[in-house]
């Protein structure tokens, strides 16, 4: 039995995933407080997405509890789902559809009506610079605009949880660098952002890191606390140190 | 639940979307059914008015000559050359100046009267497989024909009809029809279109995208048969009109009865097309399975290619299991034969079930994983 702590937006115990034989996720546990941004490290393989995705309700755990916004995740998945929003690693916004129509469509499925869906994705729009692609097929939008574009979308039902699997992956530094201008606004707003990337500049951006190797959480604290604890000038470093014992 | 209403109907508006924004697939689906059935169906009703024989008469007996005339007459068959000997037939098959030669033996007549048995052989161009058959059917009845009329005067005089067919030498009895062929047509546009579109979902991502907000599973499954359904529907309308003013097929029977079972089939099909995508997570695998798994036996086992009681007594029972064989029945008794609702209870009843098996079936698999 867990008692719910209000600080916390993420609460996960003894998380364990596994797929026939093998374990992919292995006994992990941690907590994201509200309005944190969460940094989810990890080498490829090391079963970060299996994590996101059972947070987010796509996939069942084996054992473990999930506790999202104090709601058990096994007994209220589409509670859990409307207060969260989720970008995947793969862009999967409808190529055939303009920016505004994917925008019309998602806030349409999470049940917001015509006039919250314009004034929403209007600003959503501003807000993200994206105004001039509003009519645009987004199949043929360069990929960093796709992934504003996904970054966008995810917002449509204001979420209190955003989880970004590696939202910057093939993105300009110019966009890159916007991206996390906005996650740090929305982090400010207290909404909690769970983000995985391989790219340890902008793991030092978060407040709080983990650190995943081979099903396992290997390493929990802030940026500062691990380079301190491992000796290193950067995360660069901790990771390299990490991941590869 | 009017909530609930404008959920479902942002998923459908998105459904039409996507088939207009994508023309070309468009066309392609509403297009190729009717250019399928005026292709086969041409090849099917073949006139056989005047087909261009030729005739190696060894005998020029007045037997012979008689026969000659008779086939002339017949209307069928138009006499285009006398040849010398067999050896010049394929040269004339491979020009097209004819598709059939007429062989009288030595002494046909002779034989006929005095051994009480001759032989006409009838070579055919086997390339040209369909009208062939009926060619032969019309020219064994002719001679059939003067055969009664001699035993009339006389006892039993019999005349055979060797039968040989260049080119395809093991003709089977070939049963092809517009009814079969629109069963086929609806189960294959039906079951590709809805597999496809799941498949494709999955294989881009959205469907993990999708499944990742609160929208009910079935809202999303629904939302894919509504257009589907009407795409598949307006093939049906195309081919029941083809069949009518194009071949001039008279539609005896219920033309209401046929679009209600029509809608039932369709449905059958869009089921099976999302119990498919089910399995497959690539819009390959999702081809192959819908060509592997439901053209070939709805080709081979629906009774449109090949009768269904001259299959091995197995396949008989496999066939029973294939919804395109149920429909046929339907279409084609109700089309030709004017068959009511109480005549084909059975058929009826069969694809009532199987649209509740498949869609149960897929309901319970259509499940919101994905895979790693």
């Amino acid at each position: 039995m867990n008692i719910y702590n209000p600080e916390y937006a993420i609460e996960v115990n003894h998380l364990t995933k596994e797929f026939g034989e093998f374990t992919a996720v292995n006994d992990i546990s941690f907590n994201v407080k509200k309005g944190e941004i969460f940094g989810f490290l990890g080498a490829n393989g090391a079963g970060k997405t299996t994590v996101i995705r059972m947070l987010i309700g796509l996939l069942r755990a084996t054992k473990g509890d999930i506790l999202i916004n104090g709601i058990d995740i096994r007994y209220h998945v589409e509670e859990v789902k409307k207060t969260i929003g989720y970008m995947s690693q793969k862009f999967s916004l409808y190529n055939d559809l303009t920016a505004i129509e994917n925008m019309r469509f998602f806030g349409g499925i999470y049940g917001l009506s015509g006039k919250e869906i314009r004034e929403r994705s209007d600003e959503l729009l501003d807000q993200f610079k994206l105004q001039p692609l509003r009519k645009k097929i987004v199949g043929s939008l360069p990929i960093g605009w796709k992934q504003k574009l996904a970054f966008c979308t995810t917002m449509i039902h204001q979420p209190s949880i955003i989880f970004l699997d590696e939202p910057t992956s093939g993105v300009d530094p110019i966009i890159r660098r916007q991206f996390w201008e906005i996650i740090y606004e929305l982090s400010n707003k207290l909404i909690t952002i769970l983000v995985t990337t391989h790219n340890m500049d902008e793991a030092e951006y978060c407040h709080y890191t983990s650190m995943m190797v081979k099903g396992k959480i290997i390493a929990l604290d802030s940026p500062l606390e691990l380079k301190k604890q491992y000796n290193a000038q950067n995360m660069n470093e901790v990771f390299l140190q990490l991941a590869t014992t | 639940m009017k909530k609930n209403y404008k959920i479902l109907k942002g998923l459908i508006v998105k459904e039409f979307t996507h088939i207009l924004r994508d023309w070309r697939t468009l066309i392609l689906l509403l297009g190729m059914p009717g250019v399928l059935v005026l292709l086969f169906g041409y090849v099917m009703n073949i006139e056989i008015e005047g087909a261009d024989v030729g005739i190696i008469d060894n005998a020029r007996d007045t037997d012979s000559q008689y026969i000659i005339n008779k086939l002339e007459n017949s209307g069928f068959f138009e006499v285009v050359k006398y040849l010398k000997s067999e050896d010049d037939v394929d040269a004339e098959f491979k020009q097209g100046t004819m598709h059939m030669v007429f062989v009288f033996e030595k002494d046909f007549g002779y034989k006929l009267r005095h051994e009480n048995e001759s032989h006409i052989q009838l070579i055919t161009d086997g390339s040209k497989l369909l009208n062939v058959s009926s060619l032969v059917n019309y020219a064994t009845a002719i001679i059939k024909e003067y055969q009664f009329s001699l035993s009339y005067q006389k006892v039993d005089y019999l005349i055979t009809p060797e039968i040989r067919m260049f080119y395809n030498p093991n003709l089977d009895g070939r049963y092809m029809s517009l009814p079969g062929l629109m069963a086929f047509i609806i189960m294959i546009v039906a079951s590709l279109i809805a597999s496809l579109s799941i498949a494709k979902e999955k294989e881009l991502g959205t469907m993990e995208l999708l499944l990742s907000t609160p929208v009910n599973r079935y809202f999303v499954m629904f939302a894919k048969i509504v257009p589907y359904s009407i795409t598949c529907f307006v093939n049906v309308l195309t081919i029941i009109w083809l069949s009518k003013y194009v071949f001039e097929i008279p539609i005896v029977g219920n033309l209401s009865l046929l679009l209600g079972t029509s809608v039932l089939f369709i449905l059958t099909s869009l089921a099976l097309g999302l119990l498919i995508s089910s399995w497959a997570n690539s819009q390959l695998t999702a081809l192959m399975l819908a060509l592997t798994g439901l053209m070939l036996p709805s080709a081979l086992l629906s009774g449109m290619t090949f009768p269904i009681n001259s299959l091995p007594l197995f396949l008989q029972w496999c066939s029973h299991l294939i919804p395109a064989k149920w429909f046929m029945i339907i279409n084609r008794n109700t089309l030709l034969q004017g068959a009511t609702l109480e005549d084909l209870r059975l058929e009826v009843l069969m694809l009532g079930v199987m649209v509740v098996v498949f869609f149960g079936l897929s309901i319970i698999r259509f499940r919101p994983r994905v895979n790693n």
